[in-house]
């Protein structure tokens, strides 16, 4: 069905894909798997006509293709649902289904979208998907699962021979997670190639008939779904060279605990979470996307609700946490979306800096300019943010100095209980060893650390305990040092049965 | 930037063509608030100069200082809103009402003068304050808000006087609005008074500061701490203060209390501060330039009426000068972005 062959991309100096041979029949439903970075969605993007190959060429239906667009790709009959839903909220479930496709018709005056066409063409493709949604609701009005399966109905509307799914399940419900999956069976069996990106190796076995796992941005192996368990794949995705983490953090943690959380729980983003950071701790926090870290560390910050649970800062009990009295506290947080959460691109370097320094640089409402001016001096300098001028819009620095100036503002406003949530997201590799190193030596200086990541490697790398959590529950925690790191990923990737825990 | 400064030789090769890029956006900033908008004001009052009569005259100019106070006051108070993110369009209304109200209270009630001023700029600040509210708390779009008050307070004006004029006979009253310190305008005071207030605000103080970080990026000012909700209110409340105190003014120079006045004053306000280089879209904006966009727009308007330019079609012109300024606003934003 679809038969790729040497297919090979850099960007820049990063060489993406090395030479990948990837064929799929018709019918066969095949999970890929593979860490960040691995070259996963580069060649999904190569497939479905987003991006072009260096070299390497596809064939489908024993046709050699190429795509110059992602049009072309629809046309040829490859359809792809990806994890950020291309809807528009204020159109109805049929007219989303079909966007850019009504069906039109003339009349006096001009021509105009024949809704009831349109509605018929969208059940058909609901149809296909044995689902059974309101055509006319506003998909603004439906639940995340119920989107997503108005995404795939969009794409089977293309009737496509080849479907790419990438993290489908990653923002749904088990229940809704459920369906999705007996509904891809169901795609399978009418002979439609399916391409299922997903980490969840339950899921996996569930839904895939085969495996292919990619590292580094070539294939490792290809495999029967039977043949293969959780810490197989694991210690594939990861590689033997890896499986032993390089320097670890630059001190040993004392026994004052910083950070107490007890039994935090909001329905449907965490359960139950238990966490102790004490002072000059690297906690790493694992888990697939969708696994609730981002809103574990948001709510602990105060910034949104919690339904039970406490959080505990220097031995002082937090009622509801609120951010202003977490920052007074002394805790940070920098966010998972650096851009726009954690720096004003528009703002000088100096005024991020200090933003969250007020308290410092200012008394009664009034800035006092020297101050202003030297801490965030200080504080540039200390993290060797590299700017021709402090005055610079934020806008203007690269990636890895716009996370540091992110971080800066949490070390001039005097946190040392700093929560980082993918600090290291996109930007370069010399960049992520400096955030790396200013991670170990703020521990080393007594700062209690949370260290959110979706690399594995890195964790292994920085930090002195780590946890796993997976479902919104933390379900491993331990030393960095007696932790297996491809064990940590089977345990982030299994699905958990109701006894587990 | 100099090498001891750089920890990596990777960091040496890119830090180049980042500092000209920086040095760009300044230049660019530089060109536009400080030498483009001042040459564009004397090119214009140079042009007025020699072709209308009677522009060159010290009357004439205080004139236009007087005009300009009371598109002025406003203004300082609508750069904080804009650059918050925001907008007000209700300031014509509310000068109304605050003008409306203080004959009512200060002739129909009889209360004394300075009192009735109080309740005026409480009334007008609590207005602002309920606006500022209705924005934070509900997130409804300021724009809609302000407009339902641009509505509302008009006809609470109209309402109060029936729509007439009421005398306010007090010749001390007066010099608030006519009066003259020497030959100087006591509104033009107030004015260069009210920006240099205000450019302290926005320039030293925390409040300020927090007013640019919303507007830039409200949730990474809240995730910073900032009293993003406390602050919102806030520039509503001193935006509406400022335009009661502009009615309070206006009923001083008209020595009385007047429903009808200020139709379209938001529009002068809200065109002075896009023209003074603040960014729609946020996060960006000066007092120095607001305070050139009012002289500009004040000497264009005394300019058409003395060049004895139609009435309708200084409107189009107007139009086309506001239409002009936030082309290059915009323009000025996208560079930025792209560099």
């Amino acid at each position: 069905m679809l038969k790729a062959t040497s297919i090979s991309k850099s960007f820049g100096v990063v060489r993406a894909l090395r030479g990948v041979d990837l064929a799929v029949d018709a019918g066969e439903i095949r999970a890929l798997l593979g860490s960040n970075g691995a070259g996963k969605s580069t060649l999904m993007k190569i497939i479905a006509g987003a991006e072009n190959p260096d070299a390497g060429t596809l064939e489908l239906g024993g046709q050699p293709v190429t795509f110059t667009s992602t049009a072309q790709a629809v046309d040829a009959g490859i359809a792809a649902v990806y994890q950020e839903l291309s809807l528009v909220p204020g159109l109805t479930v049929a007219e989303n289904i079909m966007l850019g496709r009504w069906s039109k018709v003339r009349r006096t005056g001009g021509t105009v979208i024949d809704s009831a066409r349109t509605r018929t063409d969208a059940a058909a493709a609901l149809e296909l998907l044995g689902e059974d949604l309101p055509l006319g609701a506003l998909v603004g009005e439906l639940s995340v699962g119920q989107q997503q399966l108005v995404e795939i109905a969009k794409a089977l509307s293309q009737d496509p021979r080849l479907l790419i799914l990438d993290e489908p399940t990653s923002a749904l419900s088990k229940g809704e997670a459920d369906r999705l999956i007996a509904l891809t069976r169901g795609l399978g069996s009418r002979g439609i190639a399916i391409l299922y990106v997903s980490h969840r190796m339950d899921e996996i076995a569930r839904v895939a008939d085969s495996i292919t796992v990619m590292r580094d941005g070539r294939v490792v192996t290809t495999m029967a779904v039977g043949s293969a368990d959780v810490s197989t794949v694991a210690s594939l995705m990861i590689g033997e060279e890896r499986e032993r983490a390089a320097s670890g953090p630059f001190n040993e943690p004392d026994d004052q605990k910083r950070l107490e959380v007890e039994g935090l729980t909001r329905q449907g983003a965490f359960e139950d979470v238990d966490l102790t950071v004490r002072r000059g701790e690297i906690l790493g926090i694992a888990g697939l996307l969708g696994s609730g870290r981002t809103e574990l560390l948001r709510a602990i910050f105060g910034r949104d609700p919690v339904e039970r649970g406490s959080v505990t800062v220097d031995g002082v009990r937090m009622g509801r946490p609120v951010e202003r009295t977490m920052i007074k506290n002394k805790v940070g947080l920098t966010p998972e979306d650096r851009k726009t959460q954690g720096v004003i691109l528009g703002m000088p370097i100096a005024t991020n800096l200090t933003l969250a320094a007020f308290s410092r640089i200012a008394r009664g409402g009034l800035i006092e300019h020297r101050k202003d001016r030297s801490l965030s001096a200080l504080t540039s300098e200390q993290l060797g943010v590299k700017a021709a001028s402090l005055d610079d819009e934020v806008i203007t620095l690269s990636g890895g100095n716009q996370q540091k100036v992110v971080i800066g503002k949490w070390l001039a406003a005097g946190s040392e209980i700093l929560l980082l949530d993918e600090p290291t997201r996109g930007i370069d590799v010399h960049a992520k060893q400096q955030v790396y190193d200013i991670i170990r030596s703020l521990a080393a200086q007594g700062h209690a650390i949370v260290f959110v990541s979706s690399e594995l490697e890195e964790l292994f790398e920085v930090c002195h305990t780590i946890a796993v959590m997976n479902h919104g529950r933390i379900v491993h925690r331990g030393p960095a040092a007696d932790t297996d790191l491809s064990q940590t990923l089977a345990l982030a990737m299994k699905e958990q049965s109701a006894d587990d825990r | 930037m100099t090498a001891e400064k750089s920890l990596s030789p990777a960091g040496t090769s890119d830090g180049d063509p980042r500092a000209g890029a920086s040095r760009r956006t300044w230049m660019r900033r530089l060109r536009f608030e400080t030498i483009g908008l001042p040459v564009a004001l004397v090119v214009l009052c140079v042009f007025l100069s020699v072709t209308a009569p009677n522009f060159a005259t010290i009357n004439n100019v205080f004139n236009i200082l007087q005009s300009a106070s009371f598109i002025g006051i406003i203004a300082f108070g609508m750069t904080l809103v804009i650059i918050a993110g925001d907008i007000d369009i209700s300031v014509g209304s509310a000068v109304a009402l605050g003008s409306a109200l203080l004959g009512v209270l200060a002739v129909n009630l009889g209360l004394p003068l300075w009192l009735a001023v109080v309740f005026v700029l409480a009334e007008a600040t609590a207005f602002g304050a309920l606006a500022g509210f209705i924005r934070a708390r509900f997130r409804v779009p300021s724009f809609i808000v302000t407009l339902a008050l641009f509505s509302a307070l008009r006809g609470l004006a109209l309402l109060i006087t029936n729509g007439f004029p009421i005398g306010i006979p007090d010749p001390a009253f007066q010099f608030l609005g006519a009066g003259r310190i020497g030959i100087v305008p006591f509104p033009a005071i107030l004015l260069i008074a009210a920006f240099l207030i205000f450019w302290f605000i926005s320039r030293k103080t925390t409040f300020g500061r927090t007013v640019y970080a919303i507007g830039g990026n409200p949730e990474a000012a809240r995730l910073s701490g900032l009293k993003v909700f406390r602050t919102r209110i806030l520039i509503f409340a001193i935006t509406g203060l400022l335009a009661g105190f502009v009615g309070v003014l206006q009923a001083s120079r008209l020595a009385s209390g007047n429903p009808t006045i200020a139709t379209g004053l938001e529009f002068d306000v809200i065109a002075a501060v896009i023209i003074g280089g603040t960014s729609l879209a946020g996060g960006r904006g000066t007092m120095w330039g607001t305070f050139l966009g009012v002289l500009l727009i004040t000497v264009l308007r005394n300019g058409m009426v003395l060049l004895g330019v139609n009435p309708y079609a200084q409107q189009v012109f107007s139009g086309a000068v506001v239409l002009g300024a936030v082309l290059v606003s915009y323009l000025r934003t996208r560079n930025t972005r792209e560099s």
